[in-house]
């Protein structure tokens, strides 16, 4: 097949697929929804991944007292920090230097936003020796009256492992019938386009043209399908990521320092996300159209 | 150059539509295939261009048998064949020049030889000044003319016209199947199913009859009967 057939076949196929435009829409909107739906989840599971990464993170605690206690107060728990024997290594953040660390994550001068020192608290990171005292450790610190905050990666762990189970499950499932669904609605489709191309078919089958000549432009369809389904998805999809990452990235330093959670790098995630929706976009697309011509198109 | 041995063909529903065929059209000949209506005209020519499969019996059209034809050989015996219906089937969204182009293009003849031969073609089926024009800006035997203008495009050694005169009236009848006759003399066999007396008296060529699905007269210089 040359270049310029080649061409030819594509603009046809867009021809085609609008004359069924009813039907295009719907079956672009189902794979829109498969994607969206298998991309949310996997951004969030690679967002959850990326955020519990390694065992060492998890035996780290950061403790966060409360903003008005005063030297003394911090001393004293710092002293029993250093008696417990659980304990292998203690870092003190004073508030000092959290707003310095904060400082640097942001252009503007904090101080010039009326924000002073004291509005984070100062901060002990402890990290254990052992992984199954971590959770009587927190439970413990977090009933002191000195301490605001307790947050440690057991928390993000514990969510991963107790409920990415069910998400991985259902997601599967919802992903597998939806994608059930646009392969057949798209077969549905390329099926019109087959019928009301009939002529064109006989035609072309007794001229000569080879088998693969009559079904190609049904699977570029098919795929076509896929592939505006994809990048409607991707659009969506980036947009809402790439405003959650600016919204992660700009909220008040206190929000991101006391949550520590991160967010997956913006672009290899996009990268990823349209490669990914591409793939699986003109995947869906061709199977549909395979669907349909296996059982509609007489050759 | 086409043979038929003890061909029957019975459709999935159980109708027997031919019943021991035997027949032969040699190379260039012209031969009409009448009879009334359900008799198996169409049947015999969509076994001829292998539109439909013999139930039993031999078939070979140009060298290739229809029996044990391979998948892949069938788009190189269609192009050895050229076919023509009676509903004309052109393209709507397509111009005159452009039909007879897509058969060229579909085979993957050069481009340079294409934009040659087209006006070529139309020139002899007589629309060479309506290569613009759209098949509903044409009349009935016009676009007939462009639709035998698309089958011997390929430079078939077969013409297989099913009812070709069937949407035209008489006398456009008659000039399309003169134009037939030229092709014919320049030596591609052509056969014709059809019931129009008008057409197969004015020819005087052979005439095969059928009847219930079985062949009841064959006569070299035939008239409608
Ligand atoms: N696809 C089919 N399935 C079942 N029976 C068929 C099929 N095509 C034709 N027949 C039957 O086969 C017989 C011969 O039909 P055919 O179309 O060959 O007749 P014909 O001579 O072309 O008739 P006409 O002059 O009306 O075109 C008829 O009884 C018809 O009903
Ligand atoms: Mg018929």
């Amino acid at each position: 097949m040359s270049f310029t057939n080649f061409f030819r076949i594509i603009r046809e196929s867009f021809t085609n697929l609008s004359r069924n435009r009813v039907l295009t829409i719907t079956s672009i909107f189902t794979v829109f929804l498969t994607l969206v739906l298998i991309g949310v989840f996997g951004l969030f599971l690679l967002n959850l991944s990326y955020n519990a990464s390694s065992l060492d993170e998890l035996l780290e605690v950061k403790i966060f007292i409360v903003t008005e206690a005063d030297i003394d107060t911090i001393n004293a728990f710092n002293e029993r920090l250093v008696l417990d024997s659980r304990i292998a290594t203690i870092e003190y953040v004073s508030k000092e230097e959290a707003f310095e660390s904060t400082k640097e994550l942001f252009d503007e001068d904090l101080l010039d936003l009326g924000l002073g020192a004291d509005f984070l608290p100062a901060s002990f990171v402890v990290t254990l020796n052992n992984y199954d005292d971590v959770d009587y450790f927190v439970a413990e610190v977090r009933e002191m009256p000195e301490v605001y905050k307790v947050v440690y990666h057991k928390d993000s762990f514990n969510f991963t492992s107790n409920y990415s189970k069910w998400i991985r499950m259902i997601s599967g499932v919802l992903g597998a019938i939806l994608a059930f669904l646009a392969v057949l609605l798209i077969s549905n489709t390329i099926r019109l386009t087959v019928y009301s191309r009939n002529d064109e078919v006989v035609i072309m089958k007794f001229i000569g043209a080879t088998e693969s000549r009559i079904k190609i432009p049904f699977v570029i369809e098919g795929g076509l399908i896929g592939c505006i389904g994809a990048i409607i998805s991707f659009i969506v999809t980036g947009l809402v990521y790439s405003k959650l990452y600016s919204a992660f990235a700009s909220t008040s330093g206190e929000e991101m320092f006391l949550t520590g959670l991160r967010m997956a790098p913006l672009k290899e995630t996009l990268l990823m996300i349209f490669f990914g929706y591409m793939v699986l976009g003109v995947l869906l697309g061709v199977l549909g159209s395979l669907m349909a011509i296996r059982r509609h198109l007489k050759v | 150059m086409i043979i038929l041995k003890n061909v029957t063909k019975v459709y999935k529903n159980g109708t027997e539509a031919l019943k021991k065929i035997n027949m032969a059209i040699p190379k260039g000949e012209f031969a009409f295939i009448i009879g009334p209506s359900g008799s198996g005209k169409s049947t015999l020519v969509k076994l001829i261009m292998r539109e439909e499969i013999a139930t039993y019996g031999e078939i070979y059209v140009n060298g290739f048998d229809m029996q044990g034809i391979d998948r892949y050989q069938i788009p190189t015996f269609r192009r050895s064949i050229g076919v023509v219906f009676q509903d004309f089937k052109l393209l709507p969204n397509k111009t005159a020049y452009d039909n007879v182009e897509f058969a060229l293009q579909i085979t993957g003849t050069h481009k340079r030889d294409i934009s040659k031969m087209v006006p070529q073609l139309l020139d002899v089926v007589g629309l060479k000044h309506k290569d613009k024009a759209y098949p509903d800006e044409l009349s009935g035997g016009e676009q007939q003319r462009v639709a035998l203008a698309r089958a011997i495009a390929n430079n078939p050694d077969l013409l297989i016209c099913d009812e070709p005169t069937g949407n035209l009236d008489p006398k456009t009848s008659i000039g399309i199947i003169e134009l037939l006759g030229r092709i014919n003399k320049m030596g591609t066999t052509i056969i014709v199913a059809t019931h129009d007396s008008n057409i197969v008296n004015f020819m005087q060529k052979r005439v095969i009859v059928l009847k219930d699905g079985r062949i009841i007269n064959d006569k070299m210089r035939g008239q409608y009967i």
